[in-house]
């Protein structure tokens, strides 16, 4: 089959403007929100229903045209960057939400839904989803679903697979599956929490049952400022300790402070060296006897002042910065490269130091965003892209730092996923066992390897021409892709 | 306290060569209920003890065959506990077969269950090597969710050899309310109770009473037993369930037939013929003479025969997960070493650690 | 993002602003969720994410992109991308060089061009489209109703009171709300009298440049601009202010400044963008001694772009009406356009359609008997195919 007929097959399964050949048109679909790669498909389809979804899978399969999925194209990691003579199948048109149940605690939505339309959507029958990624104005539930995206309240309310009771879609074959639905467990294996964080290679999902939850009665934000890094981390694990699980507590240091700041006004104190934000949710009694607790330990732990936000408006401000920290660093830098490491709680302290040495070696500025509830760090280097050497001495570096993330005993990834960026990193995580392992169990959804090809897994070859997790400053870790 | 994976690696190991077939084993504690599988028993149970365990961390990581109860007293000492509630049979099992078995109870629709808390695992595969998946951290994306797999997968993906499970602090309070209720009125009760009462940890009907738990905080179980009609119950009917020692939960049912628990969307009609309703309407307990097709007809129902000489058995898997479920399982235990529990019909199913 | 800006090009002001704005933006993607004509297209390319990707790489190839045109075009220029935009990217003004570059190089249609012709020769002079709709007025009530604004019902009459030595505030008429909504200058006329102020309007202000603008017309719009900023700043005493009762004009003369920056006009730019308020800005301290003229209606209030996300004035028109005692309705989205922006309803028939059966179902969602809003084209574009009045928000002001 020749590849004008191809085309002519695409293009009768898909609606008008649906099939994008012309290169300078498919140019802005090249990178997601990791623009630090970028790469062209060979066409972009833009289904506008689950019909034609399938028809592009049967069409690729047979003719083994690989298939990568994107959404709204937020991703961290490049987990919906284009493979070259690939298809881009862009779900963004499958939008709908196609049911609030208010009475079972769920919303049934289309992968293109915006994460906080569904809250949005939700809001009037008194519920909300709980998994708030920062781009959740913008990311989709197909890809929360393929990265397993967290967000600022998982400490409490769990990450997407702890959110999410089904999913429907079709694996690459064309093939229609179901897994889960409206019971609260599946039979046999989890697959469904398998499919959660397999960036796109499984499963190609077209409908997603969701769980809702109520809204609480009662909030609170509190944000503590501390002089000491250090402290910060320890009130962390001393809120825990005190029996207290808050709904979300996050620490942003003094330039992440002075970023968001600068942008939206938030009242952080600037002249901070880091600041906790603690969010309790619950019955008002409870609320207020947990703020009194938190606060107790907080000044104990040697915060400078404690701010408590009670007004909606007051809070929304106080997060407002917190959720838009890494674009708001754009503001004090060129370009930043976000790094999604995870650590057990007491290891924070130290590796913030280790962070700190880095930078100093490296030569380029860090600000710290962390969910410090959950370990989960996210350290943005600041570069100048524009400057010669200096995005590979941004990723040396945030190699190391996931190195010292793993060294702690974490995890290179949180909840941003591998994509195409970590796959290096994956080598100091994972042996050959493992990674032979996740390859013949990725088999058992797409035999032929055309979902997403090159992402999330690295290849026992890579890893052994990696050397194992250390890759050193100045090693290009992706020759094969073009750089921008 | 011992540490058995070597033995383990090589028995493993020893029956893919001999192309023997291997029966997991924990504590046999659901034995009754559902029998473990034919073949050469790998005894996981002499497995055990507490790897470790930093109460801050809110995780821990224990060897699979130690005792659900052994571990639960240990977290006590700290008021912690499992954040789930783990199920049990008459006899106390061990984490690897709650595991294997998903044994999640009645604070399931609420606080989650075996598979929410669960981060990472170490196995063995059907080829005999040894791997860790997952880890101790809340958050983990890196790889795919191998450990959330083992939930419910009953030994057919693996031998489990370790897990790290996220523990959380033990509520200060806790409290039960019970009501009489028209069984046409029971989804309407519950799922108006789980839309509006933040503090609920069970929601559950038998016999004709609608059973209500909360926990947490002191302010927040007070206001909340406030607000929800009825009368001071007991935690008798809570732990029996979570023993399953409900007499309603016999098997075989006094009533004749086959014991089965159906899986579905909480608000699906009752019949009125359910011996028991748990996780607030989301798993209904039946005695039936053939296996239910109804009850596992909407999105994501389906069913399980528990004792009786179907026991294990499940109802409701469509064509294409089930050759899904075959594939997973092939591409965890190529030459099939590990045994498929006998009452099977789909053969995907294994036999239960425990 | 990294760019590759060739040198001639980084050499011009455009270039080194255009590069600055790009630099800014690290494809987050928040602007698509708020950006109306992704909501209604799902397509990269139609958002402002796609767009300054588009535009990047027509700047850096240094040759016109047809397919960049076709999307640039069916941006409304709402600018609620600005507002989500977290990292400060100055997107209208990208735009607005990415359609300069673009438009002198483009072969449009004659349909297009009569379109643009009409919108640009037509539309801004009063005089001119009374004389010239006169004959065919009677037409009017066969016209489908969304174009029936187009043909005035009389010829808009400046209304009395011209500005003269003792005027302390200049109210600017708007040459498309004289002619189409005149009752919105009577009454703030009357407003401005009853609060003891000396308030009138020049009598030559002409366009304001900001349809121009909009159809990316430089040169045209530089002369617009150019005269309205001499005319205005010669009647504006000093410590004077100048009163926009369409938050479409009022975006425009505020932005005078950077737009006639580097022209002989800078100086009387700057002067006038300096002392421009939004009639509800320039209201609102007075909001005590205003009353509601019809309080028992509950309005739905919709912000125009130009005046949330241009202006970045969300709130000032609600906090007045409620002030003064109205029941305002819960609208949703109510940041998203109502798919009128200036000539955009005309241009892009279908997608402005399709907003503005958004924005009316948003608004009506709670029954609300007037829908009002604060700009000239926002009120006519929704008022053709609304049940519900639409009217200018100062018309039940008193």
């Amino acid at each position: 089959m020749t590849t004008p007929l191809v085309l002519e097959m695409l293009r009768a399964n898909l609606p008008a403007e649906g099939l994008i050949t012309d290169p300078k048109a498919i140019k802005p679909f090249e990178s997601d929100g990791l623009t630090a790669f970028s790469a062209m498909p060979w066409v972009v389809c833009l289904p506008d229903r689950e019909s034609q979804v399938a028809a592009v899978l049967r069409i690729c399969r047979e003719h083994s045209i690989p298939v990568v999925t994107r959404g709204a194209g937020t991703g961290l990691s490049g987990g919906a960057l284009p493979v070259a003579k690939g298809v881009l199948l862009v779900l963004s048109r499958l939008n709908k939400i196609k049911r609030i149940d208010a009475q079972q605690l769920t919303a049934v939505v289309e992968p293109g839904v915006r994460n906080l339309a569904v809250s949005e959507a939700a809001a009037s029958v008194g519920l909300f989803y709980a998994p708030d990624p920062s781009s959740q104005i913008a990311c989709s539930i197909g890809g929360n679903v393929a990265e397993n995206a967290g967000g600022v309240h998982c400490l409490k309310y769990g990450l997407t697979v702890h959110n999410v009771l089904g999913v429907r879609g079709y694996l690459m074959t064309g093939e229609p599956v179901a897994i889960g639905g409206e019971a609260f467990d599946v039979p046999g294996a989890d697959l469904l929490a398998v499919v959660h964080g397999s960036e796109g290679q499984m499963v190609v999902i077209t409908e997603v049952t969701l769980r809702l939850r109520q809204i609480p009665r009662s909030k609170l934000v509190m944000m503590a400022a501390f002089a000491v890094v250090s402290n910060a981390a320890d009130a962390v694990a001393d809120v825990i300790s005190a029996g207290i699980i808050p709904a979300g507590m996050e620490m942003m240091d003094k330039l992440a402070i002075s970023a968001a700041e600068d942008f939206v006004g938030a009242g952080y104190p600037k002249d901070a060296d880091a600041i906790l934000l603690i969010e309790l949710d619950g019955d008002v009694d409870e609320v207020q006897a947990n703020r009194t607790a938190v606060e107790r330990v907080l000044f104990a732990a040697s915060a400078d002042s404690v701010v408590v936000a009670e007004s909606e408006t007051e809070q929304a401000r106080l997060w407002l910065g917190r959720k838009a920290a890494f674009p708001a660093v754009g503001r004090i830098a060129p370009d930043y490269y976000c790094m999604d490491g995870t650590i057990p709680r007491k290891a924070v302290a130290g590796v913030l130091q280790r962070i700190g040495e880095l930078s100093q070696r490296y030569g380029l500025q860090v600000a710290n965003v962390f969910h410090a509830g959950d370990g989960n760090l996210h350290p943005l280097i600041l570069y100048d892209a524009n400057v010669d050497g200096e995005l590979d001495k941004a990723e040396a570096f945030g190699n190391d730092i996931l190195a010292a993330c793993v060294e702690a005993g974490g995890s290179v990834t949180g909840e941003h996923g591998v994509g195409i960026e970590k796959l290096d990193a994956m080598c100091g995580q994972f042996g050959r066992i493992e990674l032979e392992q996740f390859a013949r169990l990725r088999a058992a959804f797409d035999p032929d390897g055309l979902l997403n090809p090159g992402k999330a897994i690295p290849t026992l070859t890579r890893c052994s021409e990696v050397g194992g997790m250390h890759v050193h400053a100045g090693e290009l870790p992706f020759r094969h892709l073009p750089r921008f | 306290m011992s540490d058995d994976s070597a033995q383990l690696v090589d028995a493993v190991r020893y029956a893919r060569a001999r192309q023997q077939t291997l029966a997991i084993a924990g504590l046999g504690s659901r034995a009754a209920v559902a029998p473990i599988a034919d073949g050469a028993v790998l005894n996981v149970a002499e497995h055990r003890g507490i790897l470790r365990y930093q109460p801050e961390e809110l995780v821990v990581t224990v060897r699979a065959g130690t005792p659900v109860r052994e571990v639960i007293a240990e977290l006590a000492r700290h008021r912690q506990m499992l954040a789930f509630e783990p199920t049990s049979f008459a006899r106390d099992g061990s984490i690897g077969g709650m595991i294997a078995a998903d044994a999640s109870g009645a604070s399931r629709p609420f606080a989650g269950g075996v598979r929410d808390a669960l981060l990472g695992v170490e196995i063995i595969n059907g080829l005999g090597e040894q791997g860790r998946f997952g880890g101790e951290v809340m958050k983990n994306v890196a790889g795919y969710d191998v450990a959330r797999l083992q939930c419910g997968a009953r030994g057919s993906c693996g031998v489990l050899l370790s897990a790290s499970l996220r523990v959380a602090p033990i509520p200060d309070c806790e409290r039960y309310i019970r009501r009489a209720l028209a069984v046409d009125e029971v989804c309407a009760a519950m799922s108006e109770l789980r839309s509006r009462e933040p503090s609920l940890t069970g929601l559950a009907y038998a016999d004709g009473v609608l059973q209500v738990r909360v926990a947490g905080s002191e302010p927040a179980v007070k206001a909340a037993s406030a607000r929800i009609p009825g009368d001071g119950g007991d935690s008798e009917f809570w732990r029996q369930i979570s023993r399953h020692a409900h007499p309603n939960l016999s098997s075989p049912p006094a009533s004749g037939g086959t014991l089965w628990r159906v899986s579905s969307a909480p608000n699906a009609p009752l019949t009125g013929d359910e011996l028991l309703v748990d996780w607030a309407g989301g798993v209904r307990w039946l005695a039936l003479d053939s296996p239910p097709r109804q009850a596992t007809s909407a999105p994501g129902g389906w069913a399980m025969a528990v004792g009786g000489n179907r026991a294990g058995s499940i109802r409701g898997l469509d064509q294409a997960t089930s050759d899904l479920l075959s594939r997973v399982r092939l591409a965890f235990d190529p030459d099939s070493v590990f045994a498929a529990s006998s009452n099977d019909a789909r053969g995907e199913a294994k036999a239960v650690q425990g | 993002m990294r760019t590759q800006l060739p040198e001639a090009f980084l050499a011009t002001s455009q270039g080194q602003r255009a590069n600055e704005i790009l630099r800014a933006c690290v494809h987050c993607g928040f602007c698509n969720a708020t950006c109306p004509t992704y909501q209604v297209l799902g397509d990269e390319r139609d958002g402002p994410r796609g767009r300054i990707y588009l535009m990047k790489e027509m700047f850096e190839s240094g040759e016109p992109n047809l397919i960049a045109s076709d999307h640039l075009d069916r941006c409304l220029t709402c600018r609620a991308c600005e507002t989500t935009c977290p990292s400060g990217v100055d997107y209208g003004e990208l735009l607005e060089i990415g359609r300069a570059t673009l438009e002198p190089k483009l072969q449009r249609s004659l349909m297009e061009r009569m379109k643009r012709f009409f919108m640009l020769r037509l539309l801004p002079h009063p005089h001119r489209l009374a004389r010239i709709t006169a004959p065919v007025r009677w037409l009017r009530p066969l016209l489908p109703r969304r174009l029936r604004p187009l043909l005035p019902i009389a010829s808009g009459k400046s209304v009395a009171s011209s500005a003269d030595d003792s005027t302390s505030v200049i109210l600017l008429q708007g040459c498309v709300q004289r002619q189409l909504t005149p009752a919105t200058n009577e009454r703030l006329l009357n407003i401005c009298q009853r609060l003891g102020l000396r308030a009138g309007f020049v009598a030559d202000e002409g366009c304001c440049g900001g349809l121009a603008l909009h159809l990316a017309e430089e040169t045209h719009a530089q002369e617009r601009m150019a005269a309205t900023a001499s005319a205005l700043n010669e009647a504006l005493p000093d410590d004077g202010v100048i009163v926009s009762s369409a938050s479409g004009c009022g975006v425009t003369v505020k932005d005078y400044g950077r737009l006639l920056a580097g022209t002989v006009a800078a100086e009387d730019g700057a002067r006038v963008a300096e002392a421009t308020l939004d009639v509800a800005e320039f209201l609102l301290p007075y909001a005590d001694q205003l009353t509601a003229s019809q309080p028992q209606l509950r309005l739905a209030v919709q912000t125009p772009c130009t005046l949330q996300h241009g202006q970045k004035l969300p709130d000032v028109v609600t906090q007045i009406l409620e002030a003064v005692g109205y029941e305002l309705v819960s609208v949703s989205d109510p940041h998203l356009c109502c798919g009128s922006a200036g000539v955009y309803s005309v241009l892009q028939p279908k997608i402005s359609s399709e907003l503005a059966e958004r924005k009316l179902a948003a608004l009506n969602s709670e029954q609300p008997d007037v829908i009002v809003s604060a700009n000239v084209g926002c009120q006519t574009h929704l008022a053709g195919r609304s049940k519900t009045p639409v009217k200018h928000w100062l018309e039940l002001i008193e």
